[in-house]
């Protein structure tokens, strides 16, 4: 054995101690070898001068130094998605109530037209929680997914699930089973929901949503929507308006404030159906790729042509005559308003996109039926 | 306890900022040592310790409970001093390349003496050997230095050192292996010179 192995033994002596074999013929080597007892000796002074390092002392101020600056922050609002205050105080028209009594309201307003899908049973898991562990251009699938669950993938800590017919919001956890009628609010944070047939949703902060049987209920904030699969009928419901889909590419908002929805359509198209107060149907208009159409209780308003600005609020690549037609006639689009543009339903500014993703415009063929239900449209591609 | 800290992000995400002061206290000693022996100076070690727990409570909502919020933070501080390493110019050449480019000869202005290996005892006893202990940790690189730092003063397990470096563990074992031989080695370069 060389003396640079004994290296390693002298090293292992000091570290995890030998056992007595191994012990006894360090020794005798050492007898033998006054290179290695040298070595030896300079491996126990540095294990001694290691072992004796303490630790020194902070300064004083230490702690009241760090939030100091934590205070300093607040007030410059750099915070990204840890949320100062619960989204819900800064709607305007709510701002002083207590969040158990908006969600009542927000129950009773929202869901007085199509109460029938308010109760669903949770017998059947229908939701896994997964963080997101990175910003890939395809979306995560969680085991859950595998699973034939719908995995809800977050992109921090801050997001909070009311379980149906609870009554506390709380943050959601990793491997947390979410059902039906169970409600997801993203706050200052991002959301997706995956499907099994890789249908997937991004819910932007500040949305509330509720997972339905058969798509979502968008209570309140913006979600993208790409449905990809065949055969199955999906919606996105608000308070007015119905979105029913196959095989699409879409976006619903629904603004509170003033109890408008509006759905954007990036690809294949989409039936709106609006809803009245009595949960009626007000007619209902198809919206075809590149276009929007604003809803509100009387009503589908015209369809509008989206701009730029629609497609990049989603993180999507406007189709290039867009991006020409913005660049040359920026100062007079005549295009309706952006995602972007309109209030954001929470009366909280929404932090930049933060997704990296990029969402391929590939989706597959449109040939299944999806619909998404807001409180004023049935959106579905019928 | 683990636990008790992701209830306080918890908190602290529900909007009750204050509660950070809780973990800032239970590990700002961890995360000054971590700092303090990684750069060396007592004030960049204390601004280093602070941006750590602020750039931790700005990803606060991103926190992941599968780790443990001490890994979270002192990594954050280990890639803090690397960055700060990175942008400082450096004023001497690794404990590593000395060794490498023939130990003392070169740090001592040529002159290259064997250690006669009897009698070194009284000589191992000196101040001075302290004092080259501490010359030679000065010199190795920040990434031996790192688990050097972790594993004797904060006293992690390789496991807990081999997730907070998101390294193997059998990388942490070799890199603890390398730099107490190092040290041992510029010892005995420094004795040599002794002679």
């Amino acid at each position: 054995m060389s003396c640079k192995t004994y290296d390693e033994i002298i090293e292992a002596y000091f570290e995890r101690g030998l056992d007595s074999s191994e012990r006894s013929r360090l020794e005798a080597h050492l007898d033998a070898c006054s290179e290695c007892r040298l070595d030896f000796a300079l491996y126990d002074r540095v294990f001694s001068y290691l072992e004796s390092l303490e630790e020194v002392e902070p300064p004083a101020d230490f702690t009241s130094s760090v939030m100091k600056r934590i205070r300093a922050l607040e007030l410059t609002g750099r915070q990204q998605c840890v949320r100062p205050e619960p989204w819900w105080k800064g709607v305007a028209w709510r701002a002083a109530t207590a969040v158990a009594v908006v969600v009542l309201v927000l129950s009773a307003i929202f869901l007085g037209g199509r109460g029938d899908v308010e109760l669903l049973p949770v017998e059947s898991p229908v939701a896994m929680v997964e963080y997101d562990l990175g910003s890939s251009n395809e979306a995560p699938v969680p085991p859950a997914v595998r699973n034939g669950a719908i995995g809800v993938v977050v992109s921090g800590s801050g997001v909070e699930v009311l379980s149906n017919g609870g009554t506390q919001w709380r943050l959601v956890e990793r491997r947390d089973v979410l059902g039906f009628g169970d409600r997801i609010r993203t706050n200052g944070c991002e959301a997706r929901l995956l499907y099994p047939d890789r249908t997937w949703i991004k819910l932007k902060p500040h949305t509330m949503v509720q997972l339905l049987v058969d798509g979502l209920r968008l209570k309140a904030g913006a979600t993208w929507v790409r449905v990809v699969k065949r055969g199955r009928h999906f919606a996105v419901h608000t308070p007015n308006a119905v979105a029913s889909v196959k095989g699409t590419i879409f976006s619903v908002e629904f603004v509170p404030e003033d109890e408008r929805t509006r759905v954007e359509v990036f690809e294949s198209s989409v039936l709106v159906e609006s809803l009245g107060r009595d949960g009626l149907s007000r007619g209902a208009v198809l919206v075809g790729e590149g276009h929007g159409v604003d809803v509100d209780w009387s009503g589908p308003g015209m369809l509008q042509v989206l701009d730029a600005s629609a497609y990049i609020a989603w993180n999507m690549v406007p189709p290039a005559e867009l991006i020409r037609h913005d660049a040359a006639e920026t100062a007079e689009s005549t295009a309706p308003v952006s995602l972007e543009a309109a209030p954001v339903s929470s009366g909280v500014s929404a932090p930049a996109e933060t997704s990296r993703e990029e969402d391929e415009g590939t989706s597959e063929p449109a040939d299944e039926e999806v619909t998404v239900d807001y409180g004023n449209i049935h959106v579905g591609d019928r | 306890m683990e636990n008790e800290d992701y209830r306080i992000i918890k908190l602290c995400l529900r909007g009750k900022k204050e509660e950070f002061a809780k973990l800032v206290d239970k590990y700002h000693r961890k995360v000054y040592n971590l700092a303090y022996r990684l750069v060396g100076d007592p004030e960049k070690a204390k601004d280093i310790a602070q941006e750590a727990f602020i750039k931790v409570y700005k990803a606060l909502a991103s926190y992941d409970p599968r780790y443990k919020f001490s890994s979270w933070l002192l990594k954050t501080v280990s890639n803090l001093c690397i960055d700060y390493h990175r942008t400082k110019p450096a004023s001497t050449a690794s404990l590593e390349a000395v060794l490498a480019s023939g130990g003392e000869a070169s740090l001592l202005g040529g002159r290259r003496r064997s250690v006669a290996y009897e009698h070194v005892e009284e000589r191992l006893e000196l101040k001075e050997l302290q004092s080259y202990i501490e010359e030679g940790i000065k010199l190795l690189r920040p990434e031996y230095r790192m688990v050097l730092v972790l594993r004797h003063i904060e006293n992690l397990s390789y496991k807990e050192i081999a997730e907070m470096m998101n390294l193997p563990i059998g990388t942490i074992k070799a890199r603890l292996f390398r730099a107490r031989r190092m040290l041992k080695e510029y010892l005995k370069s420094r004795l040599g010179d002794l002679e």
